[in-house]
């Protein structure tokens, strides 16, 4: 266990240290390719969601990956911690696994006749969450509550969570057998959500070969140190976002709030949480500046899962993810990047 | 990166139906929405087809045949436009289109033979076979401008309709509008065919609504295709051409002699009749017409009058008030009073080879009966025009009342004349000096119209004046303008237009009401025929003669031409010593000097080289075609002009990568690459690319502009620098525009010039916004 941070964050934000200063971009550049190349050396395949994933860790968010089993979240998930020197735990959700499983719980200690505090598993700067649609919504919303407010309270003390904080949660199709879907609002609260998908056919033999005598996780060394990872989350705060780009990302998030065939719109978090993804992806991609390319990038990931579709718009789809990311498509494709002068 | 969709209304959609629908339900739905944003273009269709049959407007009389048909394209086209947005498919839209024309012919021709108002029965077809033959006896017997009889106006209907639903097909269904210039322009040529007369503001005003339908067409394409108006070269191309061709053929310069056009009979066609002076100096003289009347007179065929003098030609005006020439009705004889002794005479005329729009009759006729086909009279004037029927081979009887006014009349006749002769004292202000000398001159000692009129008659007449069909040709002087009468003063050498246009200016001059006749002299005297009152006519014996005004007595021609015709009584001096030349002995010296000088036959218009006979409008043609080609160059004028003004900026450091990038993007267009502003600059940049075979070279290029932009858009100003500027942006813009030249076909690049996309349907509009 780290040191714990002596000051809470107010606003919901994640706090820094005031003394970490942020790193040149194309350090920051060279570090975060470094940790590609790490994680990707043990998955084949999924640049892009390990790109994502990431550009959340980076902006300080967190991540749920959520596909069928036998992907390779977890593997993901693992392989994105080690790359980084930080504290990493790992809780497997089952339906018996109570809230103070993960938050931590008082005990008495009899020899000091007090109550002590013994920290859950949030306590961790990675913290990895297996299926955590396994668990009883009790114990989500626990965990949930823990990634937003980034303190524990257990018995009226209250315990800031370890800087920085990641929760990569994964979850299986919540029509799977034995799962509880998280509720919208529980969703809300992930930056952003991947999805692995299968690796293509020269991925897959590939791995065949390499994956088939030892565990590659195993051989994987952390390549960033924390004081780093710190240095360029404040970096990626730094980066610049220029007045179209905001207009452009809350032009987005607005056009899924009115669009026809979907219920439920972006809320404003998800406009604070796209920006701030984006941020992220540009430090990722070496520039100190975001591009509506980037807004791009991340719209599906950002807005899928906080997204619902009408159930007349659900129609002959037989997955809401392939009409979630066909109207988030269709709203990025159409959106007018600002200034625009065609008026 | 636009939505996709197939350009074709009747072409699959591109998601797959969903499962609540069915899949033709699916087809349908998408069918309406493209045929919703069609709307503007079978709105251009409908500007175009109104425009276009508004050409034809020459060729008939007033205006409610114009209004019926309009009537009827547009409810043909839009009623193909609302088949289609209720998801009709295109060939039902058609059809129903046709079902719509059909119905409104029969509402409107044959109600009384249907069924309910517009269905056809058996008896309509019967009705409609009618109507045709009629349209097309109609059209056979009429001169132009024709009335429009309700058969014209079947005919009309029928084809106009068809018009319309070809467009429709054209345009829409086959998603070709460029080919709908073909039939446009087929129709506006019309009446250039009928009448060798064109209007070329209508023309233009055609040709831009073709533009506008271009125009809706990019647009509605930009939302369909990656391709942005397929075949608007081949269009542009079309319309160009044939507004060349439609400036540049004989036909249509407004080469005629048909009064409404303006026309000057010293440089036009009669043809034969072509010009005065050269017929007149073509040696021998084929027989024009021959004719018996009952008059020992004297009588001057007319053909028609010039009454309009604007300093550099006669010309006949155009708003003369005509009227059909009906057996029935007499026309009266304009300010003739009841004291005037006239002569009633019939003539029976047989033409032969002259092929004319004109009849020939003495003056003044008031009946003219058996001339086959729709003439109009001339009220005014009292001749005979059609816009269709020829004076060849006709035989008809004039008859006419040869008026006889004593001097004393003439004399005593007031200078007061009713408002519509006003127009007769026209001159123009700039009269050369000789004439007013000239005439002051001459009517010194004269006090009153008729004697001043005399005093002029008899000063042309004088043995000073000599007559020569070739003398102005060789000094240069042959037409009948201000220039021309003054060079003729000097030189007192020319033939009847310089004598009878001479004597009508210094009329006018002096008070009098004056214009020109055109016609022909008596001729000769057939001898043996039944009857000693026979005549022929030929060409030699074409003449003009001034016709002066006089209060009471109406239109009295004098004749001012020494050696020829006959000088009528009343202006014939009291000693009649003055034209003792005998008629006849004129025309035998007139024929000498002709075999004399037989190879000096080139027409005056050649000879003067720009002089007064010269065709007055070619100039102005040659400048509406200018600023034709002008206004449909304009597009291509104005891209070359902002490619290089930004070019120049932009080396010159005032603008900056947006330029640059916006250069690039207009040119992409052009060329029909999709550019939409819903793209980002990589977006873009990644099509451009992908498009166009680029070398690495010109990656490089495109990635360093795309740098700059992305930079100039979306960095933070404060720490932003400038990657590259001045001439290396350029280089790299002009290494990007010149790759996407280079992989377009020759289509797309002939189009991206003469149409560029980027001008007429611009996805950008406005500055550059680039940063301070």
């Amino acid at each position: 266990m780290t040191s714990l941070p002596t000051h809470a964050p107010t606003d919901g934000s994640p706090a820094l240290d005031a003394d970490v200063e942020g790193m040149p971009t194309a350090e920051a550049h060279r570090l975060a390719s470094d940790i590609i190349r790490n994680v990707e050396s043990v998955i084949d395949g999924k640049h892009a969601a390990v790109r994502t994933a990431l550009t959340v860790l980076l902006a300080e968010g967190h991540l749920l990956i959520e596909d069928v089993p036998g992907v390779g979240k977890t593997m993901l998930a693992k392989a994105l911690a080690r790359s980084v020197h930080a504290t990493v735990s790992r809780i497997q959700f089952t339906p018996d696994l109570l809230p103070s499983d993960v938050t931590g719980i008082s005990v008495y200690n009899q020899a000091d006749r007090r109550f002590e505090f013994k920290p859950g598993a949030v306590f961790a700067n990675i913290v990895i969450g297996d299926e955590i649609n396994r668990a009883s919504p009790k114990t989500q919303s626990a965990l949930l509550e823990c990634m937003e407010e980034r303190q524990v309270t257990v018995d009226g003390s209250t315990y800031p969570l370890s800087s920085p904080f990641t929760v990569i949660a994964t979850q299986n199709p919540i029509e799977m057998e034995g799962t509880y879907a998280l509720p919208e609002a529980q969703r809300d609260r992930f930056m952003a959500r991947i999805s692995m998908g299968y690796p293509d056919e020269g991925a897959e033999l590939s791995m065949l070969s390499t994956r088939d005598i030892s565990n590659p996780l195993a051989s994987l060394e952390a390549v960033v140190s924390a004081a780093s990872l710190r240095r360029m989350m404040v970096s990626v705060r730094n980066v610049y976002v220029s007045p179209s780009v905001k207009e452009y990302a809350v032009g987005i998030v607005r056009a899924t709030r009115t669009h026809p065939d979907l219920r439920l719109g972006a809320s404003p978090r998800a406009t604070l949480q796209l920006v701030r993804a984006a941020k992220g992806l540009a430090l990722v991609s070496g520039r100190d500046f975001v591009l509506p390319d980037d807004i791009d990038e991340l719209a599906l990931p950002v807005l899928g899962h906080r997204l619902m579709p009408t159930s007349r718009a659900l129609g002959h789809h037989q997955h809401g993810d392939e009409l979630i990311a066909d109207l988030v498509g269709r709203i990025v494709d159409t959106a007018v990047v600002p200034p625009s002068n065609t008026r | 990166m636009s939505v996709v969709s197939p350009p074709r209304p009747d072409a699959r959609p591109a998601t797959p139906p969903r499962r609540t629908r069915t899949r033709a339900q699916a087809e349908r739905a998408e069918r309406r929405g493209q045929a919703h944003r069609l709307w503007s273009l079978s709105w251009a269709l409908v500007l175009l087809y109104v425009m276009s049959v508004s050409m034809l407007s020459p060729l008939l009389d007033g205006a409610s045949w114009w209004l019926g048909i309009a009537l009827i394209g547009t409810i043909v086209l839009t009623s193909a436009a609302a088949a289609r947005s209720i998801g009709a498919q295109t060939w039902i839209a058609t059809l129903i289109a046709s079902g719509v024309w059909l119905a409104l012919l029969v509402l409107f021709f044959a109600p009384d033979e249907s069924f309910a108002l517009i269905v056809p029965t058996f008896e309509t077809a019967g009705a409609f076979a009618d109507l045709g033959r009629a349209g097309l006896q109609s059209i056979a017997s009429q001169g132009t401008p024709a009335d429009a009889d309700i058969g014209i106006r079947f005919i009309l209907a029928v084809g106009a309709g068809a018009f319309a639903i070809l467009l429709d097909a054209v345009a829409i269904g086959a998603r070709i509008p460029a080919f709908v210039g073909v039939p446009a322009v087929a129709i506006a040529l019309i009446p250039g065919f009928v009448s060798g007369d064109i209007n070329l503001v209508a023309l233009a005003l055609c040709g831009a609504a073709y533009l506008v339908v271009l125009w809706s067409d990019t647009r509605v394409r930009r939302m369909y295709s990656r391709r942005p108006g397929g075949m608007l070269s081949i269009g542009a191309l079309a319309v160009v051409g044939s507004l060349v061709f439609a400036a540049a053929a004989p036909g249509y310069n407004g080469e005629s002699l048909l009064p409404s056009s303006g026309g000057s009979v010293f440089g036009r066609g009669v043809s034969p009749l072509a010009d005065l002076g050269k017929d007149l100096r073509r040696p021998g003289g084929a027989e024009q017409f021959s004719y018996v009347t009952t008059t020992d007179e004297s009588l001057y065929f007319r053909l028609l009058t010039l009454d309009q003098f604007n300093g550099t030609t006669w010309s006949a005006g155009d708003d003369r008030v005509r009227e059909l020439n009906v057996p029935s009705t007499m026309i009266p004889v304009p300010g003739l009073s009841d004291d005037i002794l006239t002569e009633p005479t019939t003539t029976t005329v047989q033409v032969n080879a002259m092929i004319a729009p004109w009849l020939p009759v003495p003056f003044p006729s008031v009946r003219v009966l058996g001339a086959d086909g729709r003439w109009m009279w001339d009220t005014e004037g009292l001749t005979l025009s059609s816009r269709l029927a020829s004076a060849a081979g006709q035989s008809y009887i004039a008859e006419s009342v040869l008026i006889q006014p004593t001097r004393e009349q003439l004399v005593a006749a007031q200078p007061t004349f009713p408002p519509n002769v006003q127009r007769f004292l026209e001159v123009p202000e700039d009269i050369p000096a000789i004439l007013g000398e000239t005439l002051a001159e001459v009517t010194a000692n004269t006090t009153n119209a008729y004697d001043t009129a005399f005093a002029i008659q008899q000063y042309l007449r004088s043995t000073q004046f000599l007559y020569s069909v070739e003398a102005p040709v060789e000094d240069g002087y042959d037409g009948d303008g201000f220039d021309v009468i003054a060079e003729f003063l000097e030189k007192k050498s020319g033939y009847c237009v310089h004598f009878s246009s001479a004597m009508a200016i210094l009329s006018r001059m002096a008070g009098i009401p004056a214009r020109i006749s055109l016609g022909y002299l008596p001729g000769d005297r057939v001898v043996g025929a039944e009857t000693r009152r026979t005549y022929t006519v030929g060409t030699d014996d074409l003449h003009a003669w001034p016709e002066l005004y006089f209060a009471g007595v109406g239109w009295v021609p004098f004749e001012p031409t020494p050696g020829r015709g006959v000088v009528p009584d009343y202006a014939r001096a009291e000693t009649s010593s003055n034209d003792g030349r005998d008629v006849q002995d004129a025309r035998q010296a007139e024929r000498q000097q002709t075999e004399e000088a037989p190879a000096a036959s080139q027409s005056p218009t050649a000879a003067t080289g720009g002089g007064a006979s010269e065709p007055p409008s070619a100039a102005a043609l040659v400048g509406a075609a200018t600023v034709l080609l002008l206004i449909l160059g304009s597009p291509a004028l104005l891209r070359v002009f902002r490619r290089r003004s930004r070019a120049a900026d932009i080396r010159s450091g005032k603008a900056g990568a947006l330029t640059a990038w916006r250069e690039v993007s207009d040119a992409a267009q052009d060329h029909g690459l999709p550019v939409s502003d819903a793209d980002t600059p990589r977006a873009f940049s990644s099509v451009l690319a992908g498009n166009a075979g680029f070398t690495s070279g010109e990656r490089q290029a495109l990635d360093a502009l795309l740098n700059a932009v992305e930079r100039a858009r979306f960095a933070d100003p404060d720490t932003f620098a400038r990657r590259i500027s001045g001439p290396a942006l350029a280089e790299n813009m002009e290494a990007v525009t010149d790759a996407l030249r280079r992989q377009a076909g020759i289509a797309d690049r002939v189009r991206a010039t003469i149409a560029p996309a980027s001008v007429l349907s611009p996805v950008y509009r406005g500055r550059v916004p680039e940063p301070a």
